[in-house]
């Protein structure tokens, strides 16, 4: 089947709190038509920035990205508004309908923006709210809809203009569990040859109906082994921000600088641990990237743990000192 | 376009009701405009009346005196004749002097006496009655109240009302008299054959005057009559400019809250599709649709309000036309950081998860 989405090599950073954040690096992702992807991870993994990206709303620090055949990475001003309206179509996790339109309106309104006719949008946004199970509350404004038909008045209004994409962002975590259905129902269903479904959420129902599984999720726990005892020469790297966590170590001998970058590239220092300090920890316990950079600032010898191994070191007490809570 | 703008409209639907309060603040604060306007014309007005109501179009005076209505210089009134030939138009003495007068009733008021000779420039151009023929006769302005036949005081001499002029009045609405000059100089300077200058209807504009005298002509004579009230004009006018810029502030306000609180609107729409110019059109409708509306009924409550002046207070055509004009644009400026809001929203803020 045709590719619909192409990432390349997709780096995507920002500054945030004064430093560089870079919750994508070197993404490589294809979705064909037809099929309904899940992108996967926990929150801050970036998988909404990866939407904004795909949507045009972002644009990525490097890498490309082809919807449709039409390469994303560059666009500006008109054509980029032209992409918006035409290659894709967004669900965003609260709705977002404009408050002062009716059902109708708001699913008519990307084809007014596109410039078709006052008739032909609403004829359009009739017929797509009759599939969506809709129409009878066609003249409803959205407050007086419940979070499951404002849902599906939002999905009706992505899919106005007929992209061949649609991405939703947790399009189920305002919904209870039998307006959930509905909405997984309607997602599925979207998710036909010459049109890509591209789906980012938590929701673990939506899995097994699922054609691919993108995880963001770095992957950074060690599994299991043993603890490892290493020696590095002064000015040698550990890890460095962004790197996939493996383990928590402990200083035996020697200092380690960890250090930040700010958004600039430039790197300033957040402290120096020495002989029974232990860092890079977060990493490992809630499976997150590296949010600094370990060099040794003379030669170290150092004991690295798994997150299990580190708790028998230290005990839950331990840990939970380590995390700055107090029993 | 017609989504953002549609957008708008429905927008103004939504919060009508604070579209609304902007829109009589608005109204109330143009009605006041219209209203300041309205008196700068009438301040304006009443001294073109009254000085086409005399008929000259140049004003002979003692080259001693700095103004012929103000700065009282008054002459013989033989020399005046003897001016009034020179002149080689249809030009006599007249007396102007400004008096308090018992309207009756202990009724006391500063009229503008215009004293002439029967047939001369300087003639009431009364709309009810006759002008003033003989002696002990007076024509007034119908401000002053009085009605034809009735008597007034001027200088413990009684005057018997004849005749009656409309809109003839200067320096904020006193009202203007007309009389014989030979009763005022019997009146107010005791007898004498006294003049205060000669007013020419028509001859030789470059005809030389004898010596010792100038004159001015009909825009002098407007500049002249206008003084006292310069400051007074001047004051009106700043205010009106205040005024447009508090109904800019209003209108700006409403239109930055209103932007403020459809940040993530603008947002979606931008996720939609539509570009910034777009979007900022929109809020352009929606301040030119406040302007339009507030204009409107400041033209109904200026008409309502001029009853309650004690001027002679007249909306002008061209300013109840004009004013829709100055009011889109003093929207469209109080839109303006609004509109600045509208495109500087990242479209990116529409994946937030805040509803």
């Amino acid at each position: 089947m045709k590719t619909l989405l192409a990432v390349e090599s997709l780096v995507i950073e920002y500054a945030a709190a004064g430093y560089a954040v870079k919750p994508i690096d070197g993404l490589d992702l294809e979705i064909p038509g037809g099929h309904l992807a899940l992108l996967l991870g926990p929150s801050g993994c970036g998988k909404t920035t990866l939407l904004s990206a795909l949507a045009g709303l972002l644009t990525p620090t490097s890498g490309r990205i082809v919807v449709d055949g039409l390469e994303l990475t560059g666009m500006r001003g008109r054509e980029l508004a032209r992409f918006r309206q035409e290659k894709v179509g967004v669900v965003f996790q609260s709705f977002n309908l404009l408050p002062g339109l009716t059902a109708a309106e708001n699913v008519a309104m990307p084809m007014w923006t596109a410039g078709r006719g006052r008739r032909a949008g609403l004829a359009r946004a009739a017929e797509l709210l009759a599939a969506v199970d809709m129409a009878d509350r066609a003249s409803h404004r959205p407050g007086q809809l419940s979070g499951g038909q404002q849902q599906r008045v939002a999905i009706a209004r992505a899919l106005a203009l007929d992209p061949p994409v649609i991405l939703a962002d947790e399009p189920t975590a305002h919904l209870d569990h039998v307006q959930v259905e509905g909405v997984l129902r309607i997602l599925r269903s979207l998710a036909a040859p010459g049109r890509a479904v591209v789906v980012a959420t938590h929701d673990d129902r939506l899995t097994p109906v699922a054609d691919q599984l993108v995880s963001l999720a770095p992957h950074t726990q060690a599994a299991g082994g043993p603890s490892v005892t290493i020696e590095l020469p002064a000015d040698a790297v550990l890890f460095r921000e962004g790197d996939p966590s493996d383990r928590i170590w402990v200083v035996d001998q020697g200092q380690i600088a960890l250090t930040r970058q700010r958004p600039d590239g430039s790197p300033v220092e957040l402290s120096v641990v020495g002989p029974g300090d232990h860092f890079g920890e977060m990493g490992p316990l809630f499976d997150l990237r590296r949010s600094a950079t370990a060099v040794a600032r003379t030669d170290v010898v150092l004991t690295g743990h798994t997150v299990r191994a580190f708790r028998e070191v230290v005990g839950v007490e331990g840990l939970a000192q380590l995390l700055g809570r107090e029993r | 376009m017609l989504g953002a703008v549609l957008a708008s409209l429905r927008d103004l639907q939504w919060r009508r009701r604070r579209f609304a309060v902007a829109a009589v603040g608005t109204a109330l604060v143009f009605a006041l405009t219209l209203l300041l306007g309205s008196l700068v014309g009438s301040l304006n007005g009443e001294v073109d009346r009254t000085l086409e109501g005399l008929g000259a179009d140049r004003f002979v005076f003692p080259a001693t005196a700095t103004s012929p209505f103000y700065g009282l210089a008054p002459f013989d009134q033989d020399v005046a004749t003897t001016v009034a030939g020179s002149t080689r138009g249809r030009a006599a003495p007249v007396m102007m002097v400004r008096q308090a007068v018992d309207l009756g009733h202990e009724d006391v008021t500063d009229l503008f006496l215009v004293a002439g000779v029967p047939g001369g420039p300087g003639q009431p151009p009364v709309v009810e009655g006759r002008a003033p023929s003989g002696p002990g006769e007076i024509a007034l302005d119908r401000s002053a109240g009085v009605a034809i036949g009735a008597t007034v005081t001027l200088a413990g001499r009684p005057y018997e009302v004849v005749g009656r002029t409309v809109r003839r009045t200067l320096s904020a609405g006193n009202p203007t008299g007309y009389l014989l000059l030979s009763d005022v100089q019997a009146a107010v300077l005791g007898g004498a054959r006294l003049s205060s200058m000669v007013l020419v209807d028509g001859g030789d504009p470059d005809a030389p005057l004898p010596a010792g005298f100038r004159s001015f002509t009909r825009d002098e004579a407007r500049a002249d009559l206008l003084r006292p009230s310069a400051n007074a004009l001047g004051s009106l006018v700043v205010l009106q400019a205040l005024l447009w810029l508090v109904a800019a502030a209003i209108v700006g306000t409403v239109l930055y809250l209103s932007a403020v609180e459809r940040t993530r609107e603008f947002a979606v729409l931008k996720a939609t599709g539509s570009t910034s110019a777009h979007i900022a059109a929109g809020l352009a409708l929606q301040a030119v649709v406040v302007a339009v509306v507030a204009s409107a009924t400041a033209v109904v409550l200026a008409r309502l309000l001029t009853p309650v002046f004690p001027l002679d207070v007249q909306l002008l055509g061209g300013q109840i036309a004009l004013t829709p004009a100055v009011a889109v644009l003093v929207g469209l400026l109080g839109s303006s950081v609004g509109m600045r809001h509208a495109v500087s929203v990242d479209p990116a803020l529409a994946f937030g998860s805040g509803r």
